[in-house]
């Protein structure tokens, strides 16, 4: 068995930026986004360096880390929103981060498919991102998901279909 | 906005990445691994200044330096350094300007008849050319500040071939064209109006003929459309 360390920074390498990708659309905001990757990986780092044989797929450990972040971040979140109603300058504020991350998307087309991604279902988004940007097969993701490929596949075309009746009423 | 379009428009989301301060400073605070500052820290802090005065005005007499000379390397690792860090999708641009910049080098070193600092001129010029390519092939959106780079390339490197009687290979054309080829199979797929049809065909005839640049103008101006 290798080195923890040397292996980790090498799984680190291979997968932070599609681990940044995955929250980043999730969250639409740099700053949040760094700070869930970050976490997910250091959780990851946590478990491998004691138990690196109980990890069978680090790439599907590493989403499914960063799915839950992002999942309590938004619990976290409608919490702080019902527990702030009527102070709208607090949660109002805008992250100048998130409006760099606009500038530098300046494609319409690619900007109107980005919200109507962050608009869809969290599963849907999921199978989207996976199946679309990071081009895993539909037997990959049904690993990730724990489902049969059919039902994989029913999911990705209801996704799909989804995301389009969305980026039409962008 | 149909199927393949909205396929398309998800693929260059791709182009979400994180910073490199970032990337590199969480790994550091993950792993436990030491900031790289070693040298400095164990350096008295006048040593330390001298050094960096140094460096920078060993940058600065760097900026003027031609192919050839000695100071040409400090300026070549802090144009590498640069294109390095910067996003990927200003990488063809920076070093459509770089190549643009060793051409000039290489125009000036011809019109001086400087023949034995040409070689290395030649060289760099083609290894900046070929870096541009290979960063044509990445490239997911046809820019128009980039075709008028390529454009200033093309003609330089004519007139530059003239006065030296040689011709330049580089592999600039066959990232062009497959670039061209690209976009002609990305718009054979979309519905056309009769008028961006026609400019299409004027595409293939200009892919035809292997003219590029003319290609890419064309069909930029059909994206306008």
């Amino acid at each position: 068995m290798g080195n923890p360390k040397k292996l980790f920074s090498q799984i680190y390498d291979t997968y932070i930026n599609k681990i940044y990708k995955f929250v980043f659309l999730k969250v639409n905001s740099q700053e949040i986004a760094e700070d869930l990757t970050s976490e997910a990986f250091s959780r990851t780092w946590v478990v491998f360096k004691e138990k690196q044989d109980d990890i069978k797929n680090v790439r599907a450990f590493l989403y499914k880390t960063a799915n839950n972040l992002v999942i309590d971040h938004y619990r976290k979140k409608a919490k702080i929103n019902t527990m702030s109603v009527g102070n709208h300058n607090i949660l109002g504020i805008a992250d100048p981060k998130q409006d760099l991350e606009r500038n530098i998307l300046i494609d319409s087309d690619m900007e109107v498919v980005r919200h109507a991604l962050l608009n869809l279902k969290k599963d849907y988004q999921n199978i989207v991102i996976w199946h679309y940007l990071e081009d895993l097969s539909i037997t990959e993701i049904s690993e990730l998901l724990n489902r049969s490929e059919s039902a994989t596949r029913v999911l990705l075309h209801r996704a799909l279909k989804a995301l389009k009746a969305k980026v039409k009423q962008v | 906005m149909n199927e393949i379009k909205l396929v398309k428009e998800l693929k260059k989301l791709n182009q979400i990445k994180p910073e490199k301060q970032f990337v590199l400073s969480a790994k550091k605070q993950i792993l436990g691994e030491k900031p790289g500052f070693g040298l400095f820290i164990s350096l008295k802090p006048v040593y330390t200044g001298v050094f960096c005065l140094f460096l920078m005005l060993a940058m600065f007499q760097a900026q003027n330096a031609l192919p050839g000379e000695s100071l040409f390397y400090l300026k070549k690792i802090a144009e590498k350094g640069y294109i390095m860090f910067s996003s990927e999708d200003k990488r063809p641009g920076l070093s459509l300007i770089l190549a643009n910049k060793r051409l000039a080098d290489l125009s000036f070193l011809a019109e001086k008849d400087q023949a034995q600092r040409l070689a290395p001129a030649i060289d760099e010029f083609k290894a900046n050319v070929n870096e541009v390519a290979r960063n044509i092939e990445k490239m997911t959106e046809i820019d128009e500040s980039i075709i008028v780079q390529i454009k200033e390339i093309e003609k330089t490197q004519k007139e530059v071939e003239r006065v030296l009687a040689t011709k330049i290979e580089t592999e600039l054309d066959n990232a062009l064209a497959g670039l061209v080829q690209r976009e002609i199979d990305y718009l054979e797929q979309r519905t056309l109006n009769e008028e961006d049809l026609e400019i299409l065909e004027q595409v293939k005839e200009l892919f035809e003929k292997q003219e590029y640049s003319e290609s890419l103008i064309k069909i930029l101006e059909l994206n306008h459309n």
